[in-house]
């Protein structure tokens, strides 16, 4: 304590005693400064190099942007007021409202871009005032230079990722979340040919409230969360199933049986999934031409809806468990063998064991994957789209079959009948039911918590 | 009747092994047909009635 107060008595008294009186200013008159111009601040504060540098800019920005800017702001306020003419043979093209809209996205955030730089300009001017009050000289232009190379570098470096992310992730996103708030979807609202319209909240009152959206909705939804919860949940208990059969003591070749299981997970299921469809197809499938020849009934394992989805359950467990069952085994084989010991001499049955000593090791290790597991079942397009095509066709619902889920009606919705806005309305339910299972995936696991077990 | 500890064991243990050997052929039957396909591409695989 006694060094810092001289410490401070030092600079006190090295501090001119003209500085002192006039010193408590500087922040706030070049905050000031900076707010009304970029730059301004900066020269008030000797920096002339850096202020002139940030008056170019916003000098370019209100030349050259402003009237883009405004543009591009009433495309996406208005998307558009001009449709597409026809008179006689000739086309006289109109607005088209997506690109209107996706141009406004892109100057909006452009323009957030810039609020940031100018808020950092005022930061800049403030910080730089606070150093003059304690009379500390302002850096020069080549100081500024060396310290943003030596101290900014990462910063720099980052700023392509950055204008990355904004442009190629942000945007998209914020695409998509608009789109629900439209019109767009065919016959009536296509672009070029018509215009489309802000309609608020319409779409998603739609969804629950038009019952040829609604009924399709709740059952796709339904079904969606059937199939989430039994793929993960049967394929995991299947692992567990053979992890345990596998690492059982006195069952020889390990290797092999470890090795053979694993199989599923090392083909890709791209052609996995394919090659099921041919192996199930009801007419010519060899699985039915087998049960036939037994004397048993074909079964239509893809053309009924119950049957279709016990297909769909019955090949997710067969390239699904192999991931499972090493996970278990690895997990299982880390267990101390003490534990087991301990619980034999106490009189411990096998059962009690295994829900005593196994299941609650296991599922600390592995319950955040489950979770994960859930999220990625929720929206896993591939084997119900390879599979079965969201088929056998459903009368009741919308552009969806029985075997949709959520994910490939948003499909069928976009790519075959252009019901944008409502895709759009559903890929947003879709992320907050998935994001909020990850968010408490995250908050409930201990992996991110617990860091000393790694150190 | 009461089994007696070690045929109690070897029948478990022929439980298991007959699980093992049909999961294993559920699991060899598709990759077969998959070597199969490679093999003749472009032949349906199907035997169509």
């Amino acid at each position: 304590m006694l060094l810092e107060s001289g410490d401070k008595m030092d600079i006190q008294s090295s501090i001119p005693r003209e500085i002192k009186h006039r010193s408590y200013s500087h922040e706030k008159v070049g905050a000031l400064l900076s707010l009304l111009l970029m730059g301004l601040g900066q020269l008030y504060h000797k920096q002339i190099g850096k202020g002139l540098l940030f008056i170019a800019l916003e000098i370019y920005l209100l030349v050259f942007w402003t009237l883009p800017f405004r543009w591009a702001m009433w495309g996406l306020t208005t998307l558009g007021d001009t449709p597409l003419q026809r008179t006689g043979f000739d086309v006289v093209q109109g607005d088209h409202s997506i690109f209107l809209m996706i141009e406004g996205i892109i100057f909006l955030i452009s323009f957030l871009l810039f609020v940031w730089m100018y808020y950092l300009n005022i930061r800049d001017a403030y910080k730089v005032g606070k150093l003059r009050n304690q009379g500390i000289e302002p850096n020069t232009f080549k100081q500024t230079a060396i310290n943003v190379w030596e101290k900014g570098f990462p910063y720099l470096l980052l700023t392509p990722s950055i204008l990355f992310t904004a442009f190629l992730t942000i945007l998209p996103l914020v695409f998509g979340i608009l789109i629900a708030f439209t019109n767009y979807s065919g016959p009536n609202h296509l672009p070029p040919k018509s215009l489309v319209d802000w309609v608020g909240f319409q779409t998603f009152t739609d969804l629950f409230k038009l019952s040829m959206w609604s009924h399709t909705f709740y059952g796709v939804f339904s079904w969606t969360v059937i199939w989430a919860i039994l793929s993960t949940v049967t394929t995991f208990f299947l692992g567990l199933f053979f992890a345990i059969l596998i690492n059982r003591k006195g069952i020889r070749f390990k290797k092999f049986w470890r090795g053979v299981f694993i199989l599923p997970w090392a083909i890709p299921a791209f052609v996995t999934i394919l090659i099921m469809r041919n192996l199930f197809n009801g007419e010519f499938g060899p699985i039915n031409q087998y049960l036939q020849e037994i004397g048993l009934q074909a079964i239509p394992w893809l053309s009924d809806p119950l049957w279709a989805k016990v297909t769909l359950i019955t090949v997710n467990m067969w390239f699904g468990f192999p991931f499972w069952m090493v996970l278990m085994s690895g997990v299982m084989t880390s267990i101390d063998k003490e534990i087991y010991e301990a619980a034999d001499v106490d009189g411990a049955t096998p059962v009690q064991k295994f829900w005593k000593i196994t299941m609650p090791l296991v599922m600390f290790s592995t319950a955040p994957l489950l979770i994960m597991s859930f999220a990625g079942n929720f929206n896993n397009f591939n084997i119900i789209y390879l599979l079965t095509q969201g088929k056998p066709v459903n009368d009741a619902y919308s552009y969806a079959g029985s075997t949709d889920i959520l994910i490939s009606w948003i499909y069928k919705m976009t790519l075959e009948q252009n019901q944008f806005a409502m895709a759009s309305v559903v890929s947003i339910l879709i992320f907050i039911v998935v994001a909020t299972l990850s968010v408490w995936n995250f908050r409930k696991t201990k992996a991110f918590k617990e860091e000393d077990l790694m150190s | 009747m009461i089994l007696s500890k070690k045929l109690r064991g070897n029948l478990m243990l022929t439980l298991i092994y007959t699980i093992l050997v049909i999961t294993t052929i559920i699991i060899l039957y598709p990759v077969y047909w998959i070597f199969i396909g490679s093999l003749n591409p472009g032949d349906s695989l199907f035997q169509q009635n």
